[in-house]
């Protein structure tokens, strides 16, 4: 059984693979292997193989490190948009085996690609585990819905709301308030008004709000930690 | 798969996020989609904008049954979206239409400071008016300057053609002028010739002797005086006069007279005339004496009176009397 499922994993892989990183004869050297999974816990990084990866993604070691949390980031959202659960685990797990790869001597053109490949990889060997994943689902979808979810105004995510905000520009803080004042068609009037009184396109203004909010979002995040802490 | 309610699906890409979000994108699709997130960092931050708008979509209850289903299903799973729903529901307190709260409560600066805000407010307010106002009259003023320009333009050539012309007429009439004051002079010395040639024909008419003026007459009887002292006054004129004595004759036995003005009885003769011949007025016989006034000074006189017979000697025939008085006009 166990020996099947390698083999179908082998032939997965050697699909997935871009073509410019599977050179003739070296499909199966390029590829991760199959054994990656089980060997996966045999390998650990080491700093040597961590600046390679660093390498890899940017000559510049600046540039490395901000791509380095991207690729973090992209992996994260992956796993979790496909339901996987203990993403960050599998995150982990997708840097590990790109690193012992690159560690191998891999030659890898397009590190992006790769990423992708290997973590689709993991998302496929996580499949097995569905079952478990769906009852998590399940469970924590009962436990968190949008009744449930009214806050109350003294509550302290609404203290931290209220001081993020306070955190940013007035500009920002205009923008993020209208951008999300209204709802249904109003909404799209206003945002449409809201580019030109801005003077840039609606595509712009929408990225402009997702990255207020997000800043603000992850200063919520913060401020609850601390909150908690104090507690 | 039911379509959303509101939120805009503008093309299909951004539906294709959602729907990649919402576990309903077709594998191929999904592989396709993902190796471009992987690749592009843009299409990453769509896939996260979409994730915002369901998550908004899901807490402001704007998804359809079916996406609010899969939504549940694919999502809500995951404790960072879960914690997300919590923002976003915040997110929707602060903005809610109406609302305002957050806005008020947000911003520390009304609540702190709102007069200076407030003032602020205001001078910005002022300033922008008073910016737009001032280039407004800059405007105005810079038009109207420019009118008054032209004008001005126009009315100093204007000034310079009259001034010009004037000149013109100026020389013209300095010319004439000239020809006119040399005339009028050669007039004036013809005038002044005249007057002179006038003034030495008056001073030559003024040097000649001055005819005397004929005085009325004054009549006398022999003998008889009608004035308080027996005489006949004769009052002088103040220019040389030719004094007229008419002696009425008693008789005309003689055919000329001689006679003698004396001043008193026996006194100087001031005047004599010889032969005389009478006239006749009416029925008496006239004989008249005319001498200058200047023979005479104030003071009585008498006038003695001869015939002269035919052998031409005289016969005392008459004494007249008259007196002479002060000179006057």
């Amino acid at each position: 059984m166990r020996r099947s499922l390698t083999l179908w994993l082998k032939q997965l892989i050697a699909s997935l693979l871009p073509t410019d990183q599977q050179p003739e004869g070296e499909a199966e050297s390029q590829a991760p292997s199959p054994s990656d999974s089980s060997s996966k816990l045999k390998w650990t990084p080491t700093p040597e193989a961590f600046e390679k990866l660093l390498t890899c993604l940017s000559p510049d070691r600046n540039e490395a490190a901000k791509r380095y949390e991207i690729v973090r980031l992209k992996l994260l959202r992956y796993f979790e948009w496909r339901a996987v659960d203990s993403s960050d685990h599998r995150v982990d797990e997708t840097f590990d085996r790109v690193m012992r790869r690159i560690d191998e001597g891999q030659k890898i053109s397009n590190v992006m690609a790769y990423f992708y490949t290997v973590a689709r990889l993991i998302f496929m060997e996580s499949l097995k585990e569905r079952g478990k994943a769906s009852l998590i689902v399940e469970s924590t979808a009962t436990t968190v819905g949008p009744a449930q979810l009214e806050s109350e105004h003294d509550d302290p995510r609404t203290r931290c709301f209220d001081e993020c905000l306070e955190g940013l520009s007035e500009e920002n803080r205009k923008l993020i308030l209208d951008y999300y004042q209204s709802e249904k068609r109003e909404k799209i009037d206003l945002r449409k008004r809201l580019a030109g009184e801005l003077n840039i396109p609606l595509n712009a203004l929408r990225l402009r709000a997702h990255r207020i909010r997000k800043g603000l979002e992850d200063c919520v995040k913060s401020c609850l930690g601390q909150y908690a802490e104090q507690k | 798969m039911e379509a959303s309610k509101s939120l805009p699906a503008n093309n299909d890409n951004t539906r294709s996020k959602r729907q990649y979000l919402l576990g309903a994108l077709p594998v191929e699709d999904t592989t396709s989609l993902e190796e471009d997130f992987f690749s592009d960092d843009a299409t990453f931050e769509e896939i996260e904008i979409a994730e915002d708008d369901l998550v908004d979509a899901y807490v402001r209850d704007e998804l359809s049954p079916a996406e609010r289903e899969q939504f549940e299903k694919n999502l809500l799973g995951i404790p960072r979206v879960a914690e997300r729903i919590e923002f976003a529901k915040v997110l929707k307190q602060a903005t809610r239409v109406g609302s305002q709260r957050s806005a008020i409560k947000r911003d520390p600066g009304p609540r702190k400071h709102s007069i200076w805000q407030s003032f602020i407010a205001f001078w910005s307010a002022s300033q922008q008016f008073a910016r737009v106002a001032g280039a407004l009259v800059l405007v105005i003023a810079g038009t109207s300057l420019f009118f008054d320009w032209l004008r001005l333009r126009e009315e100093s050539r204007r000034l310079a053609f009259e001034r010009t012309e004037l000149q013109r007429q100026n020389e013209i009439l300095a010319s004439s002028t000239d020809a006119e004051k040399r005339q009028l002079l050669d007039e004036l010395k013809s005038r002044e010739a005249l007057n002179e040639k006038l003034m030495e024909d008056l001073e030559s008419v003024q040097n000649q002797p001055r005819r005397p003026i004929l005085m009325s007459p004054i009549v006398l009887f022999p003998g008889v005086s009608r004035s308080p002292s027996g005489s006949d006054d004769l009052t002088l004129p103040s220019r040389t006069a030719m004094i007229r004595l008419q002696l009425a004759l008693e008789s005309v036995d003689y055919p000329s007279y001689n006679a003698e003005v004396r001043k008193g009885v026996d006194g100087p003769i001031k005047w004599k005339g010889n032969k005389l011949k009478p006239f006749t007025s009416g029925s008496s016989k006239i004989l008249e004496l005319r001498f200058q006034s200047a023979r005479l000074t104030p003071g009585n006189y008498i006038v003695n009176v001869d015939g002269l017979n035919p052998s031409s000697e005289p016969e005392f025939v008459a004494t007249y009397n008259f007196r002479v008085v002060e000179k006057g006009d």
